[in-house]
């Protein structure tokens, strides 16, 4: 039977394998090219607008009669929608 | 904030240079874990590659829940996953391994290593990854998971179904080696 800690010793071992030495700046001239950099995902952004529109939605259904806060509930997604597209946009 | 919070900040504020450093900090444990998928050197440095390449697309979607590194062996493990799966994990080479040689004839813990190592090339996936990540990466349970994206008591079930199945493929080739 093998010793099971001969097994995990060898899963452990590394070797001393390193990329060549050109491999940072093959890396680098890639990401230059791919320049501008990666933009933050507007996380913060996102989540307040989802308040937001919570909020909105919340306050108009105590506000309004049920017709007039229909009316105001698409008002409402369609503002969102309009944020969301624009995250998407940030992104792409 | 560490030194990867702060060049992260950095490139996301305009500063493409600064991945450079984030390159030299990581390259060698990348094409470490890329040899541990394929033994072919150069397959390996362009598995490496192609993961800088993805992180750097990715950057700004970290959300420093967890450690930087961690973040990063999960886009290189996802990397190298799906280079396996259009190509066959090739037999390693890094050692000039003999495919004959069986573990009781090894003659040093370097050799007995790189059989180990080729005998986890060849398991199932879904038992190669964790036993790979746990191990070489030596990481606890929980950044197994997080790394994997898996439940914790999926990746402990599967670590010790992995070693059974290691010791059992180990143990033929060994018997195999007695013949």
């Amino acid at each position: 039977m093998i010793d099971p800690e001969r097994i995990e010793a060898a899963l452990r071992r590394r070797s001393d394998v390193e990329p060549s030495p050109f491999f940072e700046r093959r890396v680098m001239n890639e990401i230059r090219a791919e320049a501008p950099a990666p933009l933050a995902f507007p996380w913060r952004h996102l989540a307040a607008a989802v308040m937001a529109g919570a909020v909105a939605v919340t306050l108009g259904a105590r506000l309004f009669p049920a017709d007039s806060f229909a009316a105001a509930a698409l008002l409402v997604c369609a503002a969102s929608l309009a944020a969301v597209e624009r995250v998407v946009s940030l992104r792409a | 904030m560490t030194s990867d919070e702060e060049d992260v900040a950095a490139i996301l504020g305009g500063d493409a240079d600064r991945f450079e450093r984030i390159v030299g900090r990581y390259k060698g444990p990348l094409m470490q874990l890329a040899m541990r998928f394929t033994g072919d050197r150069s397959t390996a440095e362009e598995m490496a590659h192609v993961a800088f390449v993805s992180c750097y697309r990715a950057l700004g979607t970290w959300r420093r829940k967890s450690a930087f590194s961690t973040w990063l062996f999960s886009i290189a493990l996802n990397v190298y996953r799906s280079h396996l799966r259009r190509a066959q994990p090739s037999i390693p080479l890094d050692e000039e391994l003999q495919s004959e040689t069986s573990l009781e004839e090894t003659i040093s813990e370097q050799q007995e290593a790189a059989i180990v190592r080729r005998a986890v090339a060849f398991l199932p996936a879904k038992y190669r990854d964790p036993l790979v990540t746990f191990y070489f990466l030596d990481a606890d349970l929980a950044e197994t998971a997080a790394i994997l994206r898996l439940p914790e008591s999926t990746v402990k079930t599967r670590l010790r179904r992995g070693r059974h199945l290691l010791a059992q493929r180990l143990e033929r080739q060994l018997s195999r080696g007695k013949r």
